[in-house]
């Protein structure tokens, strides 16, 4: 039985390789509409859903029941407040806004539609594995966590993520996802201390951030940089045993190749993760395969009240928060305190 | 001519890095040890002289050169003395506990006329020399990250002074000497340094864990020590415009380094890094070679002087949680 109809807005990278084809492959959510220019593209790629050139048609249209935003950032506030106000259940690809003002907006314009945030590197396979070790206690207490996002990209390139203005470059861009993985291991930090820099030739926006998340005896670092070849995943210290894991999570070029989140080879991770052991000896560590559906899945099933939420606007309202507090810690060179 | 030299203490650092290398090097004489563990000298170092006072060492005219590698508060006092009874002095790192203490004995050794120089030996190490060389030859291109790890799995609390609190205490001031040395080596003082440190051990008296960042014009420098980490772990994370290194395995032996780095290049090919090879005499060559006016100093005590700087400016912000301008 379908739930739902839902409606794409956007057709860039966030749309045509992450939403669409999770929604498609999402038993119970018909993918009914695709908001964009690019008609030829969504026709072959999608029959049964219509390609419309304007947001409002949409929000006007009875039929569709949810609302996926995944336009560049500085747009999400303006779409997901019309579609809430159409009524609307609404998903925005991260970040949420471009403020945690706007943010707070959204939620109160929200009142009983369904709002959340598309934060689906929760379901990378090493990031599930590294919680399951946690969890478990494997590791012990984690004195130490590193968890890096790097992709080698010397030149800077004329895309709306890299141009200059408030929620650009890789803080926003990737580090919403770092510091939602973090909050869901450790909850919120004491303070955050954030160096973040644009640091290629014509960089207008940040292309470099490492941010240290204080929490009591243990520390985190959130990193990515753009001079850096993908290496290392995470890196994590604890009393019990170290996990390392290189290479990213193999979901986003799984879709962009055209893999089915139901092929069996989608989400399988090709790099191999170790513990390390008191006393030096290594351990090969099996990751799991990462499942963004499940995000889709969780949507599904909140509409259909069947279970709660997995990413509630709360969780994602803190992130957005928490990018601030970095870019207020790296403008004043000094720690926020980020606990009320 | 054959330099006689003193050693006081003989810890680890005393025994292995200092009264060990100075009996094996030309042209150096290891005359005498000043400690109580007697037993020690007497089965390492038969006919060596052991004293209980460092005075004996002072007041002894044959003696050209002190090396002291005692508890860090103990290091001005010490090295005041011996350049006062005019002897050459090689002091552990760090030099003293206070940047001021550090430059007062500039001016004396300076006024004395003898060499005074820190030892700062990681200068020396097989890890650092193949990178040291990689950055010079080239091989890496504009440095854009660099970072630096003394990391060590020793989750056990001892009983040792490096882990009260006090001056000069904790392993900012105990590893971070290192790390900053070769910093200052290879890129310069930094515009300034952004320092975290905590004690992550249960029942830990001193810091423990340490992660500076050091920021210049576009280069950052990441400078971390953690006691619950593997050894064998990351050593060095290069990130330069011809290629990236990726280093594991701190290596303080003599020899070829067993574990090279790995080099990616741009295009995302990997090849192995060339390797560095160490002598630990290579520090006290040097010294001999300064003393004997044939060589340069090999460090400076400016240099040492510079360390003192950014170990302070990191307790600074630490303490005020804010990034310190150097």
């Amino acid at each position: 039985m379908s739930c739902c109809n839902v409606a794409v807005i956007g057709y860039g990278l966030a749309g045509r390789v992450f939403h669409a084809p999770l929604i498609a492959a999402t038993e119970g959510l018909h993918l009914a509409a695709i908001v964009s220019s690019r008609t030829s593209e969504i026709a072959a790629a999608y029959p049964g859903a219509k390609a419309v050139s304007d947001p409002q048609q949409v929000f006007v249209d009875p039929d569709i029941d949810l609302i996926v935003v995944a336009t560049p950032n500085e747009s999400h506030f303006e779409l997901a407040a019309r579609a809430l106000a159409a009524g609307k259940h609404v998903v925005i690809d991260k970040p949420m806004a471009l403020t945690s003002a706007e943010a707070r907006k959204l939620i109160d314009k929200a009142r009983g539609r369904l709002l959340t945030v598309f934060h689906n590197r929760r379901w990378d396979g090493d990031f599930l594995t590294l919680k399951k070790l946690a969890r478990e206690g494997t590791l012990g207490t984690i004195a130490y966590l590193e968890s890096r996002f790097d992709l080698y990209r010397p030149n800077v390139q004329d895309r709306w993520r890299e141009r200059a203005g408030p929620a650009t470059g890789t803080w926003y861009d990737l580090g919403s996802h770092l510091l939602d993985q973090a909050l869901q291991l450790f909850g919120k930090p004491l303070g955050i201390t954030a160096d973040l820099a644009a640091r290629r030739n014509g960089a207008v926006t940040t292309d470099y951030f490492r941010v240290l998340l204080r929490y009591e005896t243990t520390r985190v670092v959130l990193a990515g940089d753009s001079l850096a070849p993908t290496d290392r995943r995470f890196i994590v210290h604890g009393s019990g045993a170290s996990f390392i894991k290189l290479g990213l999570d193999p979901q986003q070029n799984a879709l962009a190749t055209g893999l089915k989140p139901s092929d069996a080879a989608y989400g399988l991770e090709s790099v191999p993760a170790r513990l390390v052991l008191p006393g030096g000896g290594e351990q090969a560590v099996t990751i799991e395969s990462g499942r963004y559906g499940a995000f889709y899945e969780s949507v599904r099933d909140a509409l259909r009240g069947t279970a709660p939420l997995a990413v509630t606007a709360g969780e994602a309202l803190t992130v957005m928060e928490l990018l601030e507090a970095g870019l207020e810690s790296a403008q004043f060179g000094r720690e926020v305190i980020t606990t009320r | 001519m054959t330099l006689q030299v003193a050693v006081i203490g003989y810890g680890d650092g005393g025994r292995v890095l200092h009264a060990g290398p100075v009996a094996r090097t030309d042209g150096l004489k290891l005359a005498a040890v000043v400690s109580t563990r007697t037993a020690d000298i007497a089965r390492d170092h038969p006919g060596v002289r052991a004293v209980a006072d460092p005075a004996a060492v002072f007041a002894d005219p044959a003696i050209d050169l002190i090396a002291i590698s005692t508890p860090n508060t103990s290091h001005f006092d010490l090295c005041a003395r011996a350049l006062a009874a005019g002897k050459h002095v090689v002091v552990d790192k760090p030099f003293t506990v206070t940047a001021a203490e550090a430059r007062e004995l500039k001016r004396r050794a300076e006024a004395s006329g003898r060499l005074l120089t820190v030892f700062h030996n990681f200068r020396y190490f097989a890890d650092y020399k193949a990178l040291q060389a990689m950055i010079a030859d080239g091989t890496l291109g504009e440095i854009a990250y660099f970072e630096s790890h003394f990391d060590r799995w020793a989750p056990k609390v001892p009983d040792a002074w490096r882990e009260k609190p006090g001056a000069g205490s904790g392993t900012w001031w105990d590893l971070g000497p290192h790390l900053i040395d070769q910093v200052l080596q290879l890129f310069g003082k930094p515009l300034a340094i952004t320092c975290d440190q905590a004690i992550q051990r249960p029942g830990g008296g001193a810091t423990d864990f340490f992660h500076a960042l050091l920021r210049y014009a576009k280069l950052r420098v990441v400078l971390t020590s953690c006691f619950l980490a593997p050894e064998q772990e990351l050593r060095f994370v290069v990130h330069g415009s011809k290629a990236s290194l990726t280093k594991y395995g701190i290596n303080l032996r003599d020899g070829v380094d067993p574990l090279p780095g790995t080099l990616t290049l741009p295009d995302g090919t990997t090849r192995e890094a060339p390797a560095g090879a160490a002598d630990s005499r290579d520090f006290y060559i040097a010294v001999r070679d300064a003393i004997l006016g044939t060589a340069p100093q090999p460090v400076k005590l400016d240099e040492a002087i510079a360390v003192m700087d950014v170990l302070e400016a990191g307790d600074k912000s630490a303490a005020e949680r804010r990034e310190v301008v150097l």
